[in-house]
């Protein structure tokens, strides 16, 4: 019945390419994937800036990829590569003094960085949710768990009786692996792996088209890990939602994704399927990633790390931005920035060797 | 087991009432100070002269009359016994008048400023804090009117209370020097028109309460809400999309007033303790005037009378606050010791 009248402030904001608002939990359950002819998301170019007083630091400089439904991406880098940033910028929760400085963030053919305030947070968990990389502390300590699932239906204009909004939640909280009464319990009554489970419930209560999982298993131990990642994937399964999975954890993350992103410097270097960028990296700071992670079957005397430090993200040097570190450097990478290069098989690599356009002794354009 | 818990606050409840009481009844009779004597000068100091020869019988009729030649430990047990039924006997400054009346006289005018006025501050200076350190709202307008009151904080509220009574009531003249009413009415508590003398009157003393504390609960809920911030819960409420006002109250304030709290029942002796002071300085016919009268007589029995009752009220609000503590934040329970 209120699908007809939404005439309301809320449905208003909408613009014409969305589906009506949902106002009860029946319309939540009965709210499609949208336009599967669209990527779920597709990034552009974007750029994000932090002011300090050294200079503008890039810590995400020009990052495009797009995910089709029911896609799930893996970033993966080192610490401090601009993977979390991404991540935030993506949900528009980049906080001051950080600030998107350009690009487009296209969710369903919809661009979320003009969007103001008000229309992005009713994107948020609608559409594009996050589950947060310390979902320990997520939870608000004098809240039931219930009740937090509840506030995030109600902020999007559901308005259903207490018993539909209950039993919406147990169903997500039986889909995680919960069970029914965890809803009537407080957070600190929980493990850290059934508040895991909790944020992927809380992040699932409105079938977003995207899910933002921002190392969601940080926290965990090893056990506790793998099992959180199934019920990521089961839920993902179900609901067909696109996942952009942040991690470090090499081993976890091709397990679960369909794609490797991999990002260095605030750039996305390399991306390809899980097995080109295992099997066949291209990148050289890929390739020397991948030589990091141990390998059960062989054995070897030593894990090969990769030399040197991530540069320093406030102005930095013309060139490419790995050439400190590469062992495959040569003269036009110090001096020309490479750009993103399609090698096939929807695979891109951000590389001069890869580039037919510049001249490398290395090259490896067939 | 919230049964158990009670058992145990209400234990430990009557055991505080028990010491202090105790203490109480002790404390002014080892001064080595005699009330009668006191009782005896203030007349003498009136002009109502005795014989010498009579002054030793005399004093010996007033200490049979208050049982004051008693052995200690009985009149130890007189007091206790009496007390639980509040009954304090009579004042000796002020014989015959009862203690209990005393006290029913000036207990009202004592909750009606001291209650409202500091649970007013809390109110106020509370909210003004959360909105203070609060990013998204109405930031820049408490950021003049709050830094005053940090300011006003640090002075103590009888100092503010003098400073006041000199602005407001000795040179600009808008509201009266002293007192709950004029002299010159007639309390009758149906009428209007006395109703608006007493208002009248509370105001200046109502004003260097607030205004001396408003700073203190703003300062502290700031610093709450500025740590709240930085929770996962508070990042996590915006991933939400949840509406602001819902953030800050839910969640923000939501646990940032659980210290607040804590602070609240901690300053209630506090605001006992200077009501003093205030209600000397602006002879407010309050309970902490009675009991600067009973100290400066040496009137045991009104001492003990009006302590009781604070004890009791201080005692019963730590209970109060006890109990009501684990429904306000679940990960303290009432099973934990």
């Amino acid at each position: 019945m209120a699908v007809e009248t939404t005439t309301n402030a809320v449905a208003d904001r909408e613009q014409s390419t969305r589906s009506e608002m949902p106002t009860t939990i029946d319309d939540l359950r009965r709210s499609g994937m949208g336009d599967s002819s669209l990527p779920a998301i597709d990034v552009k170019d974007l750029k994000v800036y932090y002011d300090s007083e050294a200079g503008v630091v890039k810590a995400v400089d020009g990052v495009s990829f797009a995910l089709q439904q029911g896609e799930r991406l893996a970033l993966v880098g080192e610490s401090g590569c601009g993977k979390t940033t991404l991540g935030m910028a993506l949900m528009k929760l980049t906080k001051a003094p950080g600030y998107i400085d350009g690009g487009q963030i296209l969710l369903d053919g919809r661009d979320l960085v003009p969007l103001d305030d008000e229309e992005m947070r009713l994107a948020r968990l609608a559409e594009i949710a996050l589950v947060t990389q310390s979902a320990m502390n997520a939870l608000n300590p004098v809240m039931r768990i219930e009740d937090q699932i509840f506030d995030g239906l109600i902020d999007h204009g559901i308005k259903d009786t207490k018993e539909n909004l209950r039993s919406h939640v147990y169903d997500l909280l039986l889909r995680v692996g919960l069970r029914e009464n965890v809803g009537r319990m407080f957070p600190h009554e929980l493990s850290g792996g059934m508040k895991q489970r909790v944020a992927i419930a809380t992040g699932t209560s409105m079938n977003p088209k995207v899910i933002v999982a921002d190392e969601p298993t940080s926290a965990l131990d090893v056990v506790v890990q793998r099992q959180v990642m199934m019920t990521l994937s089961r839920v993902q399964r179900d609901t067909g939602a696109a996942v952009i999975l942040i991690g470090h954890d090499m081993g976890l993350v091709a397990q679960f994704a369909d794609r490797i992103g991999v990002m260095y410097a605030g750039k996305l270097v390399d991306i390809g399927t899980v097995q080109q960028i295992i099997e066949e990296p291209k990148h050289p700071y890929t390739k020397l990633l991948i030589n990091s992670v141990p390998d059960l079957e062989e054995k070897r005397e030593r894990l090969t790390g990769i030399p040197g430090i991530p540069p320093p993200l406030v102005d930095l040097p013309p060139g490419c931005v790995f050439a400190p570190r590469c062992p495959s450097v040569e003269v036009p990478c110090n001096e020309l920035e490479p750009k993103d290069t399609d090698i096939g098989d929807n695979r891109h690599v951000m590389c001069h060797l890869f580039d037919p356009d510049v001249a490398m002794a290395g090259s490896e354009v067939v | 087991m919230t049964v158990d818990y009670l058992a145990r606050r209400i234990g430990m409840f009557v055991a505080v009432i028990f010491v202090a009481t105790s203490f109480n009844f002790f404390l002014p009779r080892f001064t080595g100070q005699d009330p009668i004597a006191t009782r005896l000068e203030l007349l003498a100091a009136e002009g109502v002269t005795t014989r010498a020869e009579d002054y030793a019988a005399l004093i010996e009729t007033y200490n049979a009359k208050f049982g004051l030649d008693r052995p200690l430990v009985l009149q130890y047990l007189t007091y206790l016994s009496t007390a639980v039924r509040f009954d304090f006997g009579e004042s000796i400054t002020k014989y015959p008048t009862r203690v209990s009346e005393l006290i029913n006289q000036a207990m009202p005018w004592s909750i009606g400023l001291l209650v409202t006025s500091t649970l007013l501050a809390f109110v106020v200076g509370t909210l003004g804090g959360a909105v203070l350190a609060w990013q998204h709202g109405p930031k820049a307008a408490f950021e003049l009117i709050l830094p005053p009151f940090f300011l006003l904080a640090a002075v103590p509220y009888y100092l503010l209370g003098l400073i006041l009574i000199w602005l407001l009531a000795f040179q600009a003249k808008l509201l009266p020097l002293g007192g709950g009413y004029a002299p010159t009415t007639l309390p009758d508590w149906s009428d209007f028109g006395f109703l608006w003398e007493v208002f009248k009157h509370s105001l200046l003393p109502a004003l260097s309460i607030v205004l001396a504390s408003i700073g203190f609960w703003a300062l502290g809920m700031r610093s709450m809400m500025i740590t709240m911030q930085g929770e996962d819960y508070m990042l996590q409420a915006e991933a939400k999309g949840l509406t602001k006002a819902r953030a800050f109250f839910r969640y923000a304030v939501r646990n940032a007033v659980l210290p607040q709290t804590t602070a609240l029942a901690l300053t209630l002796p506090h605001v006992v303790s200077g009501a003093i002071l205030v209600e000397r300085i602006f002879g407010y016919p309050g309970i902490g005037r009675v009991l600067y009268e009973a100290i400066t007589g040496f009137d045991y029995f009104v001492i003990q009378g009006v302590v009781f009752i604070i004890v009791l009220a201080i005692a019963f609000a730590m209970l109060v606050i006890d109990v009501i503590y684990p429904l306000l934040d679940p990960r303290i329970s009432y099973s934990s010791a």
